[in-house]
């Protein structure tokens, strides 16, 4: 199926690329163009029902309509970077740093707004000021409109508090008191303590390194990661020095940590071929953890109080004991435009409207008034009488609003709403406390010169890598065999290249 | 006699269009496993780079292993699937009844129907380690849970196991059309000459049967490079400790180009696994004329 889809994607690249003769004319500021935009993630029932109103409203502003397509979550960074590779006529695409933004960026497949946003879009364009704006810097183009909001922060554990307690548990903050839990609920409840499978892949090996010992005790800048994790970072007090992860003394801490794990059977011992994630089965009752950013954790924690109110909750945000933590990039979300836009001009005059007109943002964020949502008469807002929030047809927040988001219009600050988790509220007091201000965002590794190494490298971490960080693997001989699939895969010459990279970096600063 | 070629070319356009669309054109794409894809410079635009791409292969340490997996499970697939294709086929046309025969060949024709992504989560359910159908069966027998997910030497089995439950009842069919198609004056005249069951098996219907499967033993070895990516990707999927065993070019292709979206470095494998098919369905038809002119395909 999805080597169909390649296959098909290919003869598409193709015959556009013989047939096409270049861009077609641009059209004219006043004539009526359609815009089509591309988000992240699942769609919700009342999508198009908002999007009627929407586009009234557009095309009494800026002549124009908007349609939307959604990725949904599944292969979503596969499915952008098809559909930003095949030159389809895209105008808008949500972007983010945790998602493919540098990578597109430096492929030449986004649009460098540096020239058109001071007149297209001019008051979100200087309501930027310049140090949020050096961090969407990729080689000195800006490639991204970003949101204008702070998020929480941080990957957090989630765990079911009323079994640790009944096992003589009174919170879990430490691998110790963590393995002790796990290993109760193995010895005594019908359930696989942590019933890792699919999305756990993807953030439960950088998660297991941040809770040991041995873990970074403050600010660090991650220089090379890809979805397996961090590879190489620098600490804040000591740049010059790159550390690597592998050779890192938490990695053999995580090795030891997941092999126990792996022995006691506190996760499934098929956990790479387990389609159902943690976050299902603890919702369901049959896994005594999961792990989840905050937000995620208080939407399900707020899930949780209505379907089963006998569970009391637990979140660990490791982080939280760290002496100092790097604040969440100012530019966790927005929107680009890709190359192949004819309308730029209109995408952008769209983002203007996002921005800065309040109407936009409600429309797109919670839906239609009146039928989604309703003010309280001191201006906070409510499900209108009688609607149930979890299945109504439009999920607050939920269909990828988040690239234009302003905080001075956002109705759902987590720190300021009265109804929020309060583990997740006084964690993210201490992430705020701790954090300390991003230093070298603009730094990007450009990897042109070593992607071949680069490749050969991420094999390695789907293959031996994710065997050994899981516990499937001998501690030692996994470890060697680690160290000997890096070494022919070239990771000396990454590795130099990324120092040479860094330190003409730090010189030239 | 004009007239009739025009139709028949008439009838063949579908099916030229279909090649040239598919598999033709997209040939131009090859150019890339010598270039560094840039979207905005287009497949023609984009820089040489020489065989830098092919570097990839070679460095991932995997290209033996996959490339004998591939050759391998071919030969295993094709054994196994195959030789009791013929069996099958002898045994359902051998039976009496008209109803009975057509049971057995849906019965052993409706897996074919099932999608492979279906068939995964089948297996996870059947061979997962804490809840699987054999293993909870095991235990409640009082013996030890087997660990399939973990043992690469199992693979050599399982796979053959759900490729031949799948594709066993579709491949009996073909063979049935051959068995069929021989003159009922044969096994007259067998049965006159006293031969036993076995004896009119092996000298009339095994002969019989012979040129369908080196066609189909041709066909397969033009595709022996290519991995059933449906099989292997859907069973095996992320898991890497059984990757020695069961990692196959197909499957090895589609993550390097998932895992780092290099479209050069996916085009440059796929390259290598089509020249090295090439050189083998020419090697094997030239095997083939040389012991049996009549039976090579050209």
């Amino acid at each position: 199926m999805k080597r169909g889809a390649a296959l098909l994607f290919m003869a598409v690249l193709v015959i556009t690329s013989v047939f096409a003769n270049g861009r077609a004319e641009e059209a004219s500021e006043n004539e009526f163009v359609e815009l089509k935009m591309y988000l992240v993630g699942d769609t919700v029932p009342d999508y198009d029902m908002m999007l009627d109103e929407l586009n009234v409203l557009m095309e009494e502003d800026i002549n124009a309509s908007l349609d939307v397509n959604f990725t949904t979550w599944v292969d979503w960074q596969t499915k952008l970077r098809l559909i930003l590779s095949s030159g389809e006529k895209v105008d808008l695409v949500h972007m983010a740093p945790w998602g493919i933004y540098s990578e597109q960026a430096q492929a030449g497949s986004l649009m460098d707004i540096r020239n058109l946003a001071p007149t297209y879009a001019p008051e979100t364009w200087n309501s930027y000021n310049p140090d949020i704006l050096k961090q969407t810097e990729i080689n000195g183009g800006v490639y991204m409109m970003p949101f204008r909001y702070t998020e929480p922060i941080g990957q957090g554990i989630v765990y079911r508090k009323d079994l640790a307690k009944k096992y003589g548990i009174n919170e879990v903050n430490s691998t110790e008191s963590l393995m002790a839990l796990l290993k109760a609920v193995h010895d005594n409840e019908a359930m696989v303590p942590f019933n890792a499978g699919e999305f756990d892949l993807t953030v439960w090996i950088g998660m297991a390194g941040m809770i040991q010992n041995s873990r970074p005790q403050s600010a660090f800048k991650v220089l090379l990661e890809n979805t397996e994790g961090v590879i190489a970072y620098v600490n804040y007090d000591q740049p010059e020095t790159i550390l690597y992860d592998y050779e890192s003394a938490y990695y053999k801490e995580t090795m030891d940590f997941m092999r126990t794990m792996y022995n006691e059977e506190l996760i499934p011992r098929n956990v790479l071929s387990n389609t159902i994630g943690s976050r299902e089965a603890f919702l369901a009752g049959k896994s005594a953890m999961t792990t989840l950013n905050p937000l995620n954790a208080n939407e399900e924690f707020q899930k949780i109080q209505n379907s089963n109110p006998e569970w009391e909750l637990g979140y660990w945000l490791p982080m939280t004991t760290m002496a100092s933590h790097e604040k969440a990039p100012a530019i966790n979300n927005g929107m680009s435009i890709p190359t192949a836009s004819e309308n730029p001009e209109r995408a952008l005059m769209l983002l203007e409207k996002l921005h800065q007109d309040q109407r936009y943002h409600d429309l797109t964020t919670y839906g239609v008034q009146g039928v989604h949502w309703e003010l309280t008469s001191d201006g906070e807002i409510t499900a209108p009488q009688g609607l149930d929030l979890s299945d109504s047809g439009f999920q607050w927040d939920r269909p990828c609003p988040w690239g234009w988001r302003e905080e001075k219009f956002y109705r759902l600050n987590v720190l300021k709403s009265p109804s929020v988790w309060g583990e997740v509220k006084a964690s993210q007091e201490t992430m705020y406390d701790i954090g300390v201000e991003r230093k070298w965002t603009d730094f990007t590794f450009d990897k042109s010169n070593v992607s071949t190494e680069i490749s050969a490298l991420n094999t390695v971490r789907t293959g031996v890598f994710s065997a050994l960080s899981w516990g499937l693997m001998d501690v030692e001989e996994g470890y060697q065999e680690l160290i000997d699939d890096y070494d022919n895969a070239g990771i000396e010459t990454v590795k130099q290249e990324l120092e040479d990279q860094w330190s003409a970096y730090l010189a030239g600063n | 006699m004009k007239n009739k070629s025009q139709t028949l070319l008439l009838m063949a356009l579908p099916g030229i269009l279909y090649f040239l669309i598919f598999h033709y054109i997209p040939m131009i794409g090859i150019v890339l496993s010598f270039k560094k894809f840039h979207p905005a410079l287009g497949i023609l635009g984009s820089p040489w780079i020489g065989m830098k791409n092919f570097e990839f292969i070679l460095r991932s340490g995997a290209l033996g292993r996959v490339t004998i997996n591939t050759i391998l499970y071919n030969i295993i697939f094709f054994l196994t699937n195959d030789v009791l294709a013929v069996f099958l086929a002898i045994f359902i046309a051998d039976m009496a009844k008209r109803s009975i025969q057509k049971f057995y060949q849906s019965i052993l024709f409706l897996p074919y129907f099932l999608s492979f992504v279906v068939l995964g989560v089948f297996a996870y359910n059947l061979m997962n380690y804490e809840y699987g159908v054999i293993n909870t069966l095991l235990q409640s027998l009082g013996m030890h849970p087997v660990d399939f997910y973990n043992t690469k030497g199992l693979w050599y089995f399982i796979l053959p196991l759900f490729n031949i439950w799948k594709y066993v009842g579709y491949s009996s069919i073909i063979y049935m059309a051959a068995i069929v198609g021989i003159e009922q004056e044969q096994f007259e005249a067998a049965r006159i000459d006293g031969a036993t069951k076995w004896q009119t098996v092996k000298s009339i219907v095994i002969p019989a049967v012979i040129p369908t499967f080196v066609v189909l033993l041709l066909f397969r070895v033009g595709q022996m490079m290519r991995g059933q990516f449906d099989l292997f990707y859907n069973l095996v999927g992320n898991n890497s400790p059984l990757y020695d065993t069961t990692d196959v070019v197909d499957t090895f292709v589609f993550r390097a180009l998932v895992n780092n979206f290099d479209i050069g470095i996916a085009t440059a494998t796929g390259f290598y696994q089509s020249v090295f098919g090439l050189f083998l369905v020419l090697g094997v038809n030239a095997l083939v004329r040389a012991i049996n002119k009549e039976n090579s395909l050209f």
